[in-house]
């Protein structure tokens, strides 16, 4: 992994320090997306396309390395949208190269690898998975889609959405490809706490009159969503392990230098237990995050839920909210100023709840996975 | 054998958690769950009438997979149908 920190330094991050990181309290008190031409350069830089097949353009590394990358671009970043906005683009770049037939990946995908395009997942609907209220309607051999995606990050810059809609002709979820200019979609920007550069919008299409291969899966998309998800908890952590490494790296250098009561902060025993515990945080935090991200090389790979993914993006962004809390806690009114950051880190990391599986709903699954598995052997086990 | 679903899947059986079926394979405990209650078909299949992925399946808690459905149950078994969904 030191070889991959390594690479990052020496190719991205004199980038990100000289052309992502002057912008970030301003896009994030304006709430202004990560710009155009920054996407453009990281494509150019071979950052945007990193885990793209070589095939496509892109740079071929696989989801492991990926996340290592993503991880010390968190702790080079100042702006937590950056990474996160990457490694979606990425993820939904790949799932339609995978899904679309060539003509379509020829058309979309490769202007998304040479970032001259963006892409975004469209998936949340307002109600629960069996019950969407988008729409394809079949109409000779095209279809109308009818649909109201509320939260889709990234979508503000976006110019080609992977959504899930119901099939009328087989009332399933199919997974379509709409593109911004198509007649009939709207996008409007959404006001978010954190991540607040990453372009949050809300996707609207009426009347949406597409031809049948932008449907890029006919049925199941229920399932096409839950695979996506899994891989997106694994990667979307990575970026917030690199911010948390940053912080404390940063509260430990400025207790060094607040002096209290004739002496250094950072010698009082109760401020070395913060640090102590901050760390502690980050260390098992990546560790997690690790295993998953292992699990992309040796884990089955067909797995709609994968129980270590699920933790890691759990463990993470409670770690990662426990780390920026202790950082305000210890720092007190300079930490709460705006310029040291760690307020916008904090919002930053509690849209973590909420991303990739809500950490309420993955305490669900995870319990109840272990009842399936676990809890019934146990009973099995007892009655021999 | 006993059919066992949760979360989600429970509205589509009028939250009846487990179902006592009569079946020789997974497969036709799944048949004799749906002929019960005929809203989980479209739940538990797809639009080409396979069991969707996102549905992990465990008889005694050993997960089957997608080729599981042939597998056979006796009257002691218990298959679980875990729906792990995130997002909406």
């Amino acid at each position: 992994m030191a070889e991959i920190a390594e690479d990052v330094r020496e190719r991205f991050a004199g980038f990100v320090r000289e052309e992502v990181n002057p912008g970030a309290i301003e896009r994030d008190v304006e709430g202004i997306g990560i710009p155009r031409t920054v996407l453009r350069k990281s494509a150019e830089l071979g950052l945007l396309n990193y885990s793209i097949p070589r095939a496509l353009g892109g740079g071929g590394a696989d989801l492991f390395r990926w996340g290592v990358v993503l991880e010390e671009l968190g702790y080079h970043c100042e702006d937590g949208s950056f990474p996160l906005v990457l490694s979606l683009h990425a993820a939904v770049a790949n799932a339609i190269h995978q899904a679309a037939s060539p003509a379509v990946a020829e058309r979309v995908v490769a202007p998304l690898v040479r970032g001259e395009r963006f892409a975004c997942f469209a998936y949340s609907d307002g109600t629960d998975a069996f019950s969407f209220r988008s729409t394809a309607k079949k109409k000779g051999d095209r279809y109308l889609l009818d649909g109201d995606k509320q939260m889709v990050t990234g979508g503000l810059e976006g110019d080609v959405f992977m959504t899930y809609v119901r099939r009328e002709d087989n009332d399933d979820l199919a997974v379509f490809l709409i593109e911004r200019d198509d007649p009939g979609v709207t996008i409007e920007p959404v006001e978010v706490s954190g991540f607040r550069a990453a372009g949050m919008a809300r996707l609207r299409f009426e009347g949406v009159e597409l031809s049948e291969e932008r449907m890029l899966v006919p049925f199941d998309g229920i399932s096409h969503a839950q695979l996506f998800l899994n891989d997106r908890r694994g990667l979307l952590v990575c970026g917030l392990l690199g911010r948390m490494r940053a912080i404390v790296e940063d509260v430990a250098v400025s207790v060094g230098q607040t002096m209290r009561y004739g002496r250094p902060l950072s010698e009082l025993t109760s401020v070395q237990a913060t640090l102590g515990r901050m760390h502690v945080a980050v260390e098992t935090a990546r560790a997690m995050a690790h295993r998953a991200l292992h699990g992309f090389r040796h884990a089955d790979r067909s797995s709609v839920f994968d129980p270590d993914m699920a933790v890691a993006k759990y463990y993470v962004i409670e770690q990662a909210i426990t780390v920026a809390t202790s950082a305000l806690r210890v720092t007190g009114g300079c930490g709460y100023m705006r310029h040291s950051n760690y307020e916008r880190y904090l919002r930053d990391f509690h849209g973590g709840i909420a991303g990739g599986g809500a950490q309420d709903i993955l305490e669900v699954n995870l319990g109840a996975y272990l009842s399936s598995m676990l809890g019934r052997r146990h009973c099995r086990e007892l009655n021999q | 054998m006993k059919v066992i679903l949760s979360g989600t899947l429970l509205r589509f059986v009028g939250y009846e958690r487990e179902i006592e079926v009569e079946a020789r394979t997974v497969g036709e405990a799944i048949n004799a769950v749906e002929a019960r209650h005929d809203a989980l078909r479209n739940v538990l299949r797809d639009g080409s009438g396979a069991v969707r992925t996102t549905h992990q399946l465990f008889v005694n808690g050993e997960q089957v997979g997608r080729n599981g459905l042939e597998r056979p149950v006796g009257r002691a078994d218990v298959l679980e149908v875990l729906t792990a969904i995130a997002g909406g």
